[in-house]
């Protein structure tokens, strides 16, 4: 940026950096600087870093767009800063806690600044490393300012879950397009027509700066062409040396293209000239991303094979420095040379996976499927698995059954496609596609029973069990789910023992064995030790779910921490998001609901689990009905709709209470709720924390308890013990259900929970329980907060409020006179009865109440 | 996004009056600080598509009345909570205009 000695219009931007950074001398900081390709990011940061002391220790890294996903590729710009140990845990890729707490110990440096840019395209091992230093940065005096385009991030962008976990705490800048006067400023001299321009780049910075370094190219009409333009103004050769350069996102080694072309030099210096390419550590890039964009989008396919095929070859051959095989698969891949993509983007795949890096994974062996015809069978059914598994692991359920499902077609055995079916039907159970997975493992099951005991026969009877533990029948899913052990521990395959583990333990836990949580606990703790993570992760949830369904918020709150840092450690989105959606609900329950906002946002049209989206759904309708929101009655039916039909008995369950509750608050129909409810009556003889749970919600509604024994609050509650109720829900941390019990007992405070419910804003159950108390005939409910804002404070009549609210605004008697066209003596007349009401000395204490007690809001005009 | 699949039913968006309570009294300093704190909370408030249209406040300033455009009320409430404000009330509202009766 030597052009400018100032940036046009970021003078507002680079001191907010500096205001950041400053803050981090006190608290650690995330800055969060984001914009549109082109509109300046990289120029802010560049004039903002270069202007601070020598104090400051900067490390500067950036991420590459996806062609060559390598974990924490962005950090190998900054390993010559790094001490040893660090430098090689990055390189081997192996140790990913390794690298983020040495990161972290970077950062407790004095005064250090972190630069990750384009985190947009961040691989997850980096992005991984933001979420962790993000959580930790606080006590450090570090910044981390992450750079990325806002456009890219988008609803499903894995980098937007990590922006939300950022929370708050970030500092946000936007770098915005310039104004008509910021393009102005920026043409200066040059013989355009400022409008024009503005008109044509819609203010972006890298427009305008192409268009005004060629004036002599018109307005192209769009960028993409300014530059194609401007490099069309080389000799071929050097178009060729150009687009090798962007085929290659890391930037290509200059002694490798004078290898690759041999006059690249001249070419080279051509291109340089033209700013198209810049040169960075003996490498050549294109300097800006749009660059490398159009050059990319404009060359001809079969160049472009031809040209990853030269440099598949010259990198092969020269072995020095030695390619990563990303990139031999990057180029391999480019070529169409089958074999080679096969070959590499697999070992690539692997070496992803290894490191927990799924995401990449899932993107190599789709490479590598891309060129299945040149695989052998074998090779291409454990691509298949090892493809659909990584699928899985990020949420991608829907592709992970496919995938699943071509093993099946390809397989030649009656045997094979028994083994092929048992996985397919694992991954329909991680949708919770109850039927699908149910049929596929009854197939599977029979097969496999004639043959040594084998992982696919224990893994289709615990995704038997599964589905008879969801379903409600928690005895069956025990028989299939021990059977399922058996058969895994005979076969060796620890991860599904863990799997069937957790499956029994779920179910013996559900009817109130109390070998049940013992089970778990040790499936967990052989989950994390054994480094199972999807099985692992299953255990740890299980943990969070039975503590959940007992009530034990403070248990569930806990363990669904610790599985939200497994999942984040291991990168498995999947679990992270129905970790993320539990923890929603333990907020929820107990009165935290800006925090349970935040969880829900962070899932909602996230999950591809059925379960854990009808559970978002319905944490939300409820939220929403609690708080007395707008559109609660259209979000309770849009998640009940979801409920009906479904075979998970869990959903049917927190269906009906919502049902219910939004029947009592009146935001949904009464009928439905009792016909859900009497449809279930029959199939809670063994759900212990399903029947607490309607119980509670029958009371409010006026319509009889299940049947059997009613544990907890709500059975004391329907045992007539009303104050004892009460005093339950709030040992265990329910408020809000707390406060409907309170408010029940007789000679309750009503003013007291009434005000409380306002104060939580809590509008919704407010309304809910002014109906159920005058259903029960209670007399003297306070009214809602719009009607008392009529009443008058302190019995003072209209007149003397509106005097009390001007002695608040300091006013002597004549002025109050005046105000109000009375005389004076009227007006001093008054000011004595309202401080004899508020029974007060003086006007000063007048003031003081009326601040205190909050009146002034209520008082007229 | 809360305005995702999940909750399709929303077809454009819609307006809401929030009500706030400020205890202490909401003052927004004048000048080029105050001008920072009103921007920031408009850049806040973009992250989730919601837009501050204008408030009413009341002269006690302890009671606000603010129009506002969004996709829901959580998201509302998610800028509301990342701005640091209260919220006791939100309403859906249209606009109902006197003169529109008017021409006969």
């Amino acid at each position: 940026m030597t052009r400018h000695e100032r940036l046009v219009e970021r003078d507002d931007h680079l001191r907010a950096l500096d205001d950041a950074v400053v803050a981090s001398s006190d608290a650690g900081t995330v800055v969060l600087l984001s914009g549109e390709a082109g509109v300046g990011k990289t120029s802010v940061l560049r004039m903002f870093l270069a202007g601070l002391d020598h104090r400051y220790r900067v490390m500067v890294a950036a991420c590459e767009p996806v062609g060559i996903p390598v974990a924490f590729a962005p950090l190998f710009d900054l390993l010559e800063q790094m001490p040893d140990e660090l430098r090689d845990d990055i390189r081997s890729g192996s140790a990913r806690p390794a690298v983020y707490a040495g990161m972290l110990d970077l950062l407790k440096n004095e005064r250090s600044i972190l630069v990750l840019e384009d985190t947009h395209w961040a691989d997850e091992a980096t992005l991984g490393l933001v979420r962790y230093l993000g959580r930790r940065i606080g006590p450090t005096n570090a910044t981390l300012i992450l750079t990325y385009r806002s456009e890219e991030v988008g609803a499903t962008h894995p980098l937007r879950l990590v922006i939300a976990d950022l929370g708050r705490g970030a500092v946000r800048i936007e770098v915005p397009a310039l104004t008509l006067a910021g393009v102005t400023e920026m043409i200066g001299g040059v013989d355009l027509d400022a409008s024009t321009v503005h008109a044509a780049t819609h203010g972006n910075p890298f427009f305008v700066e192409e268009i005004i370094r060629h004036p002599e190219l018109r307005l192209p009409p769009t960028v993409g062409n300014a530059v194609l333009a401007s490099a069309a103004q080389l000799p071929p050769e050097a178009l060729e040396v150009m687009y090798m350069v962007a085929l290659t996102p890391e930037g290509l080694d200059v002694d490798l293209l004078v290898e690759l072309t041999p006059e690249a030099g001249g070419h080279l210096d051509a291109a340089l000239q033209r700013r198209l390419l810049v040169m960075e550590h003996g490498r050549a890039a294109c300097r800006h991303d749009l660059i490398r964009e159009s050059l990319i989008q404009a060359i001809p396919p079969v160049l472009k094979r031809t040209l990853h095929q030269r440099m598949l070859d010259v990198l092969e051959s020269r072995g020095v420095p030695p390619p990563t095989v990303e990139t031999l698969a990057h180029h391999s891949v480019g070529a169409g040379d089958a074999a080679k993509a096969v070959s590499y983007s697999l070992r690539a795949a692997r070496a992803a996976s290894r490191v927990d890096a799924h995401r990449q994974a899932a993107f190599h062996y789709s490479n590598a499927l891309g060129f299945r015809a040149a695989m052998d069978r074998d090779t291409l059914d454990e691509a298949l698995l090892q493809a659909a598994f990584e699928r899985c692991l990020i949420n991608d359920f829907d592709r992970a059954s496919e995938l699943a499902r071509d093993r099946v077609d390809l397989s030649k055995s009656e045997e094979d496609e028994g083994r092929a079916r048992a996985w397919l039907s694992y991954f329909q159970s991680r949708k919770n596609d109850l039927a699908a997975c149910r049929q596929e493992a009854d197939r599977a099951v029979p097969v496999l029973h004639g043959l040594p005991p084998s992982e696919e026969l224990a893994l289709a009877l615990a995704v038997v069990g599964w589905v008879a533990l969801v379903e409600g029948t928690p005895e069956d899913a025990i028989a299939y789910c021990d059977e399922a052990v058996t058969v895994a521990t005979a076969a060796g395959a620890t991860r599904v023992q863990v799997h069937a583990a957790t499956t029994a333990g779920l179910a013996r836990a559900f009817l109130r064995h109390p070998e049940g949580p013992r089970q778990l606990e040790q499936a967990a703790e052989m989950g994390v030790s054994l480094g199972l993570g999807e099985f692992a992760a299953r255990a740890l949830n299980a943990l969070g779910t039975v503590a959940l369904g007992r009530g034990q918020l403070k248990e569930a709150r806990a363990r669904f921490d610790r599985l939200v840092e497994y999942t984040l450690e291991h990168e498995l989105d999947a679990w992270y998001i129905a970790a993320i959606a539990s923890r929603a609900w333990v907020s929820l329950a107990s009165g935290c609901w800006d925090a349970a906002d935040r969880d829900l946002e962070v899932v909602l049209g996230q999950a591809t689990c059925i379960q854990t989206e009808v559970e978002t759904l319905i944490a939300a309708a409820t939220l929403r009905a609690r708080r007395g929101d707008p559109g609660g009655e259209e979000l309770i039916a849009t998640a009940l709709a979801r409920v009906t039909g479904t075979t998970d008995h869990d959903a049917l369950v927190t269906g009906c209470a919502l049902a219910m509750e939004g029947a009592w608050i009146g935001s949904h129909p009464m009928q439905d709720a009792v016909e859900r409810y009497s449809a279930l009556l029959g199939s809670l003889s063994n759900d212990r924390s399903g029947r607490g749970l309607l119980a509670f919600w029958a009371r409010r509604i006026d319509v009889d308890p299940p049947e059997g024994e009613v544990a907890g609050p709500a059975g004391l509650e329907w045992a007539g013990r009303i104050d004892d109720a009460a005093e339950s829900w709030e040992e265990r941390g329910f408020p809000i259900h707390a406060a409907i019990t309170r408010a029940i007992c007789p000679g309750a405070d009503l003013k007291s929970v009434f005000s409380h419910l306002d104060r939580v804003g809590a509008n919704g159950v407010a309304r809910g329980l002014r109906r159920e108390l005058q259903r029960r005939g209670v007399k003297h409910v306070p009214r809602g907060e719009r009607a008392s804002t009529k009443e008058n404070p302190a019995g003072l009549t209209p007149r003397q409020a509106e005097v009390l609210f001007l002695i608040t605004r300091g006013l002597s008697n004549a002025s109050i006179a005046e105000e109000l066209f009375i005389s004076e003596k009227t007006a001093s007349h008054h000011v004595s009865a309202v401080l004899t009401k508020l029974n007060v000395s003086n006007r000063l204490l007048a003031a003081a109440v009326a601040h205190k007690n909050g009146w002034l809001s209520q008082t007229p005009n | 996004m809360w305005s995702l699949g999940a909750i399709a039913y929303i077809q454009s968006m819609p307006r809401y009056l929030v009500e706030r309570t400020f205890p202490d009294s909401l003052v927004v300093p004048p000048g080029p600080i105050g001008r920072k704190a009103l921007q920031s909370i408009i850049g806040c408030n973009s992250d989730r598509n919601v837009t501050w249209v204008h408030s009413y406040v009341s002269l006690d300033q302890m009671k606000t009345f603010c129009v506002y455009d969004a996709p829901n009320p959580e998201a509302i409430r998610l800028t509301a909570h990342a701005n640091g404000l209260p919220v006791d009330r939100i309403t859906e509202v249209s606009v109902l205009d006197p003169y529109a009766y008017h021409i006969t």
